[in-house]
């Protein structure tokens, strides 16, 4: 029954045989204030509705499926551990967010710019394979934060309030990265085509 | 001076956020005469598009395993167990050493012959002649019988 609630956003009210339809936002901030007492069923259907979002984001800025899953894993933790800092429920999204966008960079500075090579057994997706393999080898380049601002902003299609919200900067910080991540993507590419 | 010297920088910047947001007349304008006059520049944002769009087209469209909730709670669960551990361990240090010093004192308390006293066995007693004393004596019937 949560699962439904969960994904639909509905509530099945047996008396009428009609669905009552719920506020997706008011729905979240319910359970995230039962989260807070430690309420798994509230847990679960937190986790049921950003699951994927989440592991999308970490898969294209980590470019690593399986990583992605364990840092999705590391962030629902984090954020369920951490939660008595939260002051608002409304804004779970983006601190829950904020916290895979960090953890993804951390993971990204430890990781040095080498050739990535191409998994076979990961499905192939995002293109061609020679395009994957180009395009991982290019962001591999970026520093971390100018790899984060491009992936959220291109590949995620955030706006510049959710980029600015998720990296926790300012909006012309985000717009200043932005800029100088595509002048320097576009060198890397045309330097890649030149080989 | 004309525009191509000084615009290329300006022109960048504005053909950038074009895909960002709804540019004005003004800047319209800007963009539609520097291109005409500068041919680099023009270049340069048609490499720069056709990279990004190479970017976007690698987007990786990934979801979850089926089984990743039941992980991710039982990770939650064992985490929970570990802080609450952590957090009264040592509450449990101090009371298993107040067990083991109450138990050693007990343990003493009950174990007289370890605690020293000041008479002594009977084999090691040292007789003693008294000088000059008469023994009392004991005077006993003439049928006297004595049990072993």
């Amino acid at each position: 029954m949560y699962d439904e609630v969960a994904l639909s956003g509905r509530i099945m009210n047996e008396s009428y045989s009609q669905s009552i339809p719920v506020d997706p936002a008011i729905q979240e901030r319910q359970w995230v204030h039962r989260c807070r007492v430690g309420d798994e069923v509230a847990l679960t259907n937190l986790i049921a509705r950003h699951r994927n979002r989440l592991i999308r984001t970490a898969t294209n800025l980590l470019r690593d499926r399986y990583e992605a899953e364990d840092v999705a894993q590391e962030s629902f933790l984090k954020a369920f551990r951490e939660i008595a800092k939260l002051r608002d429920d409304r804004a779970f999204s983006g601190y829950l967010y904020r916290i895979c966008v960090r953890l993804c960079m951390d993971r990204l500075r430890l990781k040095r710019a080498e050739l990535v090579e191409f998994d076979c057994a990961q499905p192939h997706e995002g293109g061609t394979v020679e395009n994957r393999v180009l395009i991982e080898k290019l962001l591999a380049q970026l520093p971390a934060e100018l790899r984060a601002t491009l992936v959220l902003r291109e590949m995620e299609q955030l706006s510049y309030e959710e980029v600015a919200e998720f990296m926790h900067v300012p909006i012309g910080t985000v717009r200043s990265r932005l800029h100088t991540a595509r002048e320097r993507f576009r060198k890397l590419w045309l330097e890649a085509m030149a080989e | 001076m004309s525009v191509r010297l000084f615009g290329c920088k300006k022109y960048r910047k504005l053909s950038a956020e074009a895909s960002d947001r709804e540019l004005t007349v003004r800047e319209s304008r800007f963009l539609d005469k520097h291109s005409a006059v500068c041919p680099r520049c023009v270049d340069e944002v048609a490499e720069s598009s056709m990279a990004l769009n190479m970017l976007r087209a690698a987007t990786l469209d990934a979801t979850a395993e089926p089984a990743f909730e039941q992980k991710v709670l039982r990770q939650y669960r064992v985490n929970n167990v570990r802080a609450s551990i952590r957090y009264w361990s040592p509450a449990l240090a101090g009371a298993g050493i107040a067990c083991i010093a109450l138990f050693a004192a007990f343990a003493l308390l009950g174990r007289p012959s370890m605690l020293q006293r000041d008479h002594k066995v009977l084999d090691q007693t040292r007789r003693v002649d008294i000088p000059n004393r008469a023994l009392p004596s004991l005077v006993l019937p003439d049928n006297a019988r004595f049990i072993q």
